[in-house]
C-alpha cells in the first residue's frame, strides 16, 4: 500500500526542498520505489536540488489539466531505479491546483509507488493546503528558533484539520524534522534544544539535521546531500529514512562531541 | 466630459461629493411636542429654518412606532424639507419610500448591541475536553461550560470558555475565561507562561520577561476586586 507523505513547515528555507530530496533519495536507496512531487508552483525548486532542472518539459498542472500524460512529466532520477519525481510549474500560479486534479494524479501514483512524497510550498495557502490534503503521514520540518517553530506548530494544527483524513476522522501521522542544528550554539542558548522543540510541538523527533556546509554545496551541485555518505548531514537523512521506516536509531549530532557522545544520547531519551 | 466617441450627447453625469446635512434627530414620536419644539426654534432663528433641508433619524426612537406622514407635515410647515430618513425600523423605512424620501442605514451599530442584550449562560453545560495540544491558529470556545485541555496550548493558541479554564499542561497561548462576564470563573494550569489571560473581560498580558518564577508552577488565575490575581 503506498504512503503519501507531505514534507511541511509553514515557514519558508527550514529545508523542505532539501529534506523532501534527501529522504525521497533515501528511500529510493532502500530499494522502495518512490515519486516526489513540488507543490511550490511559482517557485520550483525541487528540480535544482535534485539535479533535473534541464528535463522538465511537462509539469504537474499540465497533468492535472489533462495537457499531458503522467508518464511524459514524472522525470526519472539520473542515479537511482525507481526514483522519479514529478516538477512544478513555474510559469502558472498556485490557484492553477484543483483537489480533483492533484487527487487523481495522487490515485495514479499510488498504482505505481511506493512512497509519494510531497513536497508543500512555505506558507498556508492553498498550495500548502493542496499538498497535504492527501496525506497519510507528515514530516514537520523545523529550525532551532521560535518563528520557525510556531509555524511548525500551526502546520500541525492544519494537518489535524484540514486534510481528507481529518475531515474522515482520521489523523496524519506527523513526525517531527529538526533542521541545521546546532549543538554548540544550543549549549550556549542562542538556539533551542530538540527537547524544547520536541515538548512545544508535542509530536515525536524523527531526525536531526545539523547545520552543515555539506546542506548548501549538495543543493547548488543538484545533488541530494544523502548521498554525500562521508557528510555528518548526509547520515543524519539516512539516519531520519531509517527512524521513518520504524527502524530503532540514537539520535547522532545532538551533543557536542567533546561530552562523552553515547551516554548522552542515551540518556535524554528512553 | 463629454465622450467623442459617442454620437449622442450624455443626458446626465452622476457626481460624487460631500455635502454637509443637518439631521434631525427625533426623541420623541408625540408629533405635538415636535412642533412645539420646532416653532419656539424658527423663532429663535428664522434665517435657517428657510427651505433646508434635513435627515429625519429615528435612532433613538426604536422601541416605538412613528406615523413619519406627520412628522414630515411638520418639518415642512416649520420650514424644514426631510429629504431622506435614518432608522432601522422597516415601516419607517416603507413609509419614507411611500412619501418618496430616501433611506439611511443607522449609524450605530446593531451587532453591539444584540450582543450586549444576549442573556448570559442560564445554565451549565457538561464541561468540555480537548485532548492533545491547542496549536497556534487554533481556537476552542466552551459555550456556556468549563473547558479542560488535556495538553498544552500553544503560542497562538486561543481556548476560551463561560465557565473556568483549566490546561494540564503548558498555557504559553491566551486563556479566556467567564467569556461572558462570570466573576467567579478561574484559569488553572500547570504550566504558566501565556501571552494574555482574561476572567470576566479583566485581562492581563504577559511579557516574556515576567514570569520566570512562574515558568514550571501551577498557576491559579482569578478575580479580586475586579483585578486579575495570580496564585
Amino acid at each position: 500500500m503506498a504512503r503519501v507523505v507531505v514534507v511541511t513547515s509553514g515557514k519558508g528555507g527550514v529545508g523542505k526542498t532539501t529534506s523532501c530530496a534527501s529522504i525521497g533519495t533515501a528511500l529510493a536507496m532502500q530499494g522502495y520505489r518512490t515519486v516526489l512531487i513540488d507543490f511550490d508552483v511559482g517557485l520550483r525548486n525541487l528540480d535544482l536540488v535534485m539535479g533535473c532542472e534541464r528535463r522538465v518539459v511537462y509539469d504537474l498542472i499540465n497533468v492535472t489539466t489533462g495537457e499531458a500524460k503522467l508518464s511524459q512529466a514524472l522525470i526519472k532520477d539520473k542515479r537511482l531505479d525507481g526514483l522519479y519525481m514529478l516538477p512544478a510549474s513555474q510559469t502558472r500560479d498556485k490557484d492553477a491546483l484543483t483537489y480533483e486534479g492533484v487527487g487523481e494524479v495522487i490515485d495514479a501514483l499510488k498504482e505505481e509507488f511506493d512512497f509519494i512524497i510531497c513536497d508543500s510550498p512555505a506558507g498556508i495557502e492553498r498550495g500548502a493546503i493542496l499538498a497535504m490534503y492527501y496525506a497519510d503521514e507528515a514530516i514537520v520540518v523545523s529550525n532551532p528558533e521560535v518563528s520557525s517553530v510556531r509555524d511548525s506548530d500551526r502546520i500541525i494544527g492544519l494537518l489535524d484539520s484540514k486534510t481528507r483524513r481529518a475531515e474522515e476522522g482520521e489523523t496524519v501521522k506527523a513526525q517531527l524534522l529538526i533542521t541545521r542544528y546546532d549543538p554548540e550554539r544550543v549549549e550556549h542558548s542562542d538556539m533551542m534544544s530538540m527537547q524544547d522543540i520536541e515538548e512545544i510541538l508535542a509530536i515525536p523527533v524523527v531526525g536531526v539535521i545539523p547545520e552543515s556546509p555539506a546542506v548548501l554545496r549538495a543543493s547548488n551541485q543538484g545533488i541530494p546531500v544523502v548521498h554525500d555518505t562521508p557528510s555528518d548531514a548526509g547520515q543524519a537523512y539516512s539516519d531520519t529514512v531509517a527512524r521513518f521506516l520504524g527502524e530503532e536509531k540514537p539520535m547522532r549530532f545532538v551533543e557536542l562531541e567533546r561530552k562523552g557522545l553515547f551516554s548522552r544520547m542515551f540518556g535524554g531519551r528512553r | 466630459m463629454r465622450s467623442d466617441y459617442s454620437e449622442q450627447q450624455s443626458a446626465l453625469q452622476f457626481k460624487g461629493g460631500n455635502l454637509t446635512i443637518t439631521t434631525l434627530e427625533l426623541l420623541t414620536p408625540d408629533c405635538a411636542q415636535i412642533e412645539q419644539e420646532l416653532s419656539r426654534q424658527t423663532q429663535k432663528a428664522p434665517a435657517f429654518f428657510c427651505q433646508t433641508p434635513v435627515l429625519l433619524s429615528f435612532e433613538q426612537l426604536e422601541e416605538v412606532s412613528v406615523a413619519l406622514e406627520m412628522v414630515v407635515d411638520v418639518c415642512k410647515r416649520n420650514g424644514l424639507i426631510p429629504i431622506a430618513v435614518r432608522c432601522s425600523q422597516d415601516m419607517i423605512k416603507k413609509s419614507a419610500w411611500a412619501l418618496g424620501l430616501g433611506w439611511f442605514p443607522p449609524l450605530t451599530e446593531h451587532r453591539l448591541k444584540e450582543v450586549k442584550k444576549k442573556p448570559s449562560c442560564p445554565q451549565r453545560l457538561p464541561t468540555r475536553f480537548v485532548k492533545g495540544a491547542v496549536r497556534s491558529g487554533q481556537q476552542v470556545y466552551a459555550s456556556c461550560a468549563d473547558l479542560v485541555v488535556i495538553g498544552s496550548v500553544n503560542e497562538g493558541a486561543e481556548v476560551i470558555a463561560d465557565g473556568n479554564v483549566q490546561v494540564w499542561g503548558a498555557l504559553r497561548g491566551r486563556a479566556i475565561a467567564g467569556a461572558q462576564g462570570d466573576v467567579e470563573a478561574r484559569v488553572l494550569c500547570q504550566q504558566f507562561s501565556a501571552e494574555l489571560v482574561s476572567v470576566a473581560g479583566v485581562f492581563q498580558v504577559f511579557d516574556t520577561c515576567e514570569f520566570p518564577a512562574t515558568r514550571d508552577l501551577p498557576v491559579e488565575v482569578r478575580l479580586e476586586n475586579d483585578s486579575l490575581v495570580l496564585i
